[in-house]
């Protein structure tokens, strides 16, 4: 599902077309569409608190408002994608306090998850556990950049929406997001190793 | 312990991130479609620093509940809100093909007076105005209008009753006109009158024999009519007075009057 085209399809231009027209209904059926990934965007931003779904929803109406200025033809996905990420920012900061990614228990990963072929078996639990307290050391800004690029598998053009910036700002952004990673990956092993 | 991940080039880290994200822990949300529904027909747009004034104005509009159960003061001025068909009926909120622009600039001044350049569209006999349209026209008790008009707004014709000032009916700005009544096939995938709203105007929810209605009252708003491909009627956004518009079956009616809303809701409901 999140393997969406960038190009918006018929389908989707015209579900915009109408709710921009004001029928709500239509609108209704994008939320149906994105408020998967829209939550999990807002999850990268506020972890597992019950603000995911205020921001989750917030978000959407916020959009709506904005549809105005939503140009047509232009990848909606990314768009609301950087308003929901917004709306959860906002929510964090007020609430003045980081918010984790979180691992599922063992116990509730699917099978299709979490049966490691030899090849695919590229992290034991440990050491995703070492990546997600990475990740956790973070700033949002970085996290949100690796989230895009790794979680949700945005294209490059995708993040530039999403984080509201140049598509040529991408790669040095997800460049940078890497290296702060590696850092805390080396100061959190070497933590864990003292 | 992590040796492994520190020693990882870029592209195994991205491997090992994208088997991490697929671990992360979601909260599950439930459909949030109805409750964005809601929000979006419902509130007033709230914008930066717009959004505690409307919030002020909302509160200070919302008459105490109890007053009659009739009327219950609804939504509010400032900024913009589109009440619209479709999703909007299943709110209870909606009257087919109306729409309500909530704006917060002054009137705007391509807007004829009241009574002006009502763009009534072309004057025909009761017959013809029947014959003219696709729906069964509806009558008040009050009994035939002086003058009837018919216009090409709307998808299906829009036919106006003119009646003149008279005891019962005061007479509409300096229009020479006691009320206005207009009758057209409300869509529900298209707004065919478009109302602005300013601040000073209010908008009651109203039940007329129990189907929706709004009475727009206070300041005069514009009113706007539209084609069936949504364009803008000649001659454009006039101001309009008080104003109940109600839906009635397949029906959308605008009754344009200066009376108290008691007497026009009484007037509404003798459309038969």
């Amino acid at each position: 599902m999140e393997g969406r085209p960038l190009v918006p399809t018929e389908d989707e231009s015209e579900l915009i077309e109408r709710a921009r027209g004001g029928e709500v209904g239509a609108y209704e059926e994008l939320v149906r569409r994105y408020q998967g990934i829209a939550g999990r965007t807002a999850s990268f931003v506020l972890g597992t608190s019950g603000e995911v779904e205020d921001a989750v929803q917030e978000g959407f109406v916020k959009a709506y408002r904005a549809l105005d200025r939503f140009r047509p033809g232009a990848p909606f996905r990314p768009w609301l994608l950087r308003i929901v990420a917004n709306e959860a920012r906002n929510r964090r900061k007020a609430a003045g306090r980081r918010a984790a990614l979180v691992l599922r228990a063992a116990q509730d990963r699917r099978s299709g998850d979490a049966a490691p072929s030899p090849e695919s078996a590229v992290v034991d639990d440990e050491e995703r556990r070492a990546l997600v307290a990475a990740l956790n050391e973070l700033r949002e800004d970085d996290r949100l950049v690796l989230a895009y690029r790794y979680f949700l598998e945005l294209s490059e053009e995708e993040m530039a929406v999403a984080l509201g910036v140049a598509r040529g700002t991408v790669k040095s952004r997800l460049s940078r997001a890497m290296r702060r990673l590696r850092g805390a990956v080396t100061a959190g092993t070497e933590g864990t190793e003292r | 312990m992590s040796a492994r991940l520190r020693a990882m080039t870029d592209r195994e880290l991205g491997r090992a991130l994208v088997d991490a994200g697929a671990h992360l822990a979601v909260p599950p949300l439930p459909d949030l479609a109805p409750a964005v529904a809601r929000a979006v027909v419902a509130a007033p747009e709230r914008r930066g620093a717009r959004r505690r004034t409307a919030l002020a104005t909302l509160r200070d509009l919302v008459r105490p509940p109890g007053a009659s159960s009739r009327r219950r003061a609804l939504a509010l001025a400032v900024a913009l809100l589109v009440l619209l068909a479709g999703a909007a009926i299943a709110t209870g909120l909606a009257v087919r093909g109306v729409r309500l622009l909530f704006r917060e600039e002054p009137v705007p001044t391509s807007a004829a007076p009241i009574g002006s350049r009502l763009g009534l569209g072309e004057r025909v006999s009761l017959p013809e105005a029947d014959a003219g349209v696709a729906f069964d026209l509806v009558v008040p008790t009050l009994g035939p209008p002086d003058e009837v008009w018919l216009s090409d707004a709307a998808t299906g014709g829009l036919v106006t009753f003119v009646y003149a000032p008279s005891d019962r009916l005061p007479e509409l700005g300096r229009s020479g006109v006691g009320m206005l009544l207009s009758q057209f096939a409300g869509r529900t995938d298209a707004p065919s009158i478009e109302k602005e709203i300013l601040s000073g105007t209010e908008v009651v929810e109203v039940e007329v024999n129990g189907e929706p209605g709004y009475w727009i009252t206070g300041q005069p708003h514009a009113v706007r009519f539209l084609d069936s491909e949504g364009r803008e009627v000649p001659p454009g956004p006039r101001l309009a007075g008080d104003t109940l518009i109600w839906q009635r079956g397949p029906l959308t009616l605008r009754m344009e009057v200066t009376l108290p809303l008691e007497a026009a809701l009484g007037l509404a409901e003798s459309v038969a």
